[in-house]
């Protein structure tokens, strides 16, 4: 398999195969925000 | 138009006009005569009837398959810009695991531009029809071998513009870090908090890493993704292992 150039996978085409394997697994998205990306203005002012 | 003796003709966009070329050839060696009529397409213009039952039968297809559910959330799913354009989201983290997982990359980054839906999609049924609104775009992904020091650059581009509603802003995964808006663009990042695969970034280790190919391009001023090198894999039956590659170009194949 390629990863670059015309056989490249598309990026709704990951998702849908993905939410495949959960129908199949019986199972549903849950997924969360889990602070990999943080503003420390937002936490300056929460903590403020 | 006629560029370098070569007749180029473009017709405008989304069906709204086409263009009927004559071709006149006259003796061998000589150029053929051209000739190029612009029509535009108007309500002026009747309907013909088998193409109008076509397109119909094919937008009810398309109603239907768009009815159907691909999946059930659980949760409730953010891609409203003002959020997924200024801060993580759960919804900018399902499709970047996704990538993640579907690419093995030891990280990923994707502009928050990508997710195009503006709207939080509530828990329950997800249709192929949320799925387009989120991801309209047919986007190739690619899998490329990228410095630390270059993903630093990227997650400052990334936040450079913030708190505009920037598309350029990241979503991410396999990377953690925490970035100050009070310093000036291109300072934001705070480097020791940096997390590729659960360990600090090394500036110049190569990590696996994927992402679409507008950003390979440079596009939402990622230039830092220009600097790269493909990891690829040979194809099925040649032994199926991956490769660290030069630097190469999108159509290169092997």
């Amino acid at each position: 398999m390629l990863v670059n150039g015309e056989d490249a996978p598309r990026l709704p085409v990951i998702l849908q195969n993905y939410f495949e394997e959960l129908q199949r697994a019986d199972a549903s998205v849950s997924v969360a925000v889990d602070s990999r990306i943080r503003n420390l203005q937002v936490e300056r002012a929460a903590s403020a | 138009m006629e560029p370098h003796g070569t007749l180029v003709v473009k017709s405008g966009t989304d069906f709204r006009g086409f263009s009927v070329i004559k071709l006149r050839l006259g003796a061998a060696g000589t150029r053929p005569h051209a000739s190029v009529e612009q029509v535009q397409v108007t309500s002026a213009a009747p309907e013909d009837p088998d193409i109008k039952a076509m397109t119909e039968s094919y937008t009810a297809q398309m109603a239907e398959e768009m009815k159907k559910v691909v999946a059930h959330s659980s949760v409730e799913l953010d891609g409203r810009f003002e959020s997924i354009r200024r801060s993580e989201t759960n919804l900018g983290n399902l499709v970047c695991d996704c990538i993640r997982a579907a690419m093995s990359a030891d990280c990923v980054v994707l502009n928050s531009g990508t997710l195009r839906s503006d709207v939080v999609h509530p828990a329950g049924p997800l249709s192929m029809h949320d799925l387009v609104s989120v991801l309209p775009m047919m986007d190739p992904v690619y899998l490329l071998s990228l410095r630390g020091a270059d993903l630093l650059a990227a997650l400052e581009n990334g936040v450079s513009m913030y708190p505009a509603l920037e598309g350029r802003f990241p979503q991410v995964s396999g990377i953690e870090f925490a970035f100050d808006p009070e310093k000036p663009p291109g300072e934001r990042v705070m480097v020791e908090s940096v997390m590729v695969a659960d360990a600090p970034v090394a500036l110049e280790r190569e990590y696996k890493f994927a992402t679409k190919e507008f950003l390979v391009n440079g596009k939402d001023g990622y230039v830092a993704f220009m600097v790269r090198r493909w990891v690829r894999r040979k194809r099925e039956g040649s032994g199926g292992k991956r490769e660290e590659g030069g630097r190469a170009r999108p159509s290169i194949r092997f």
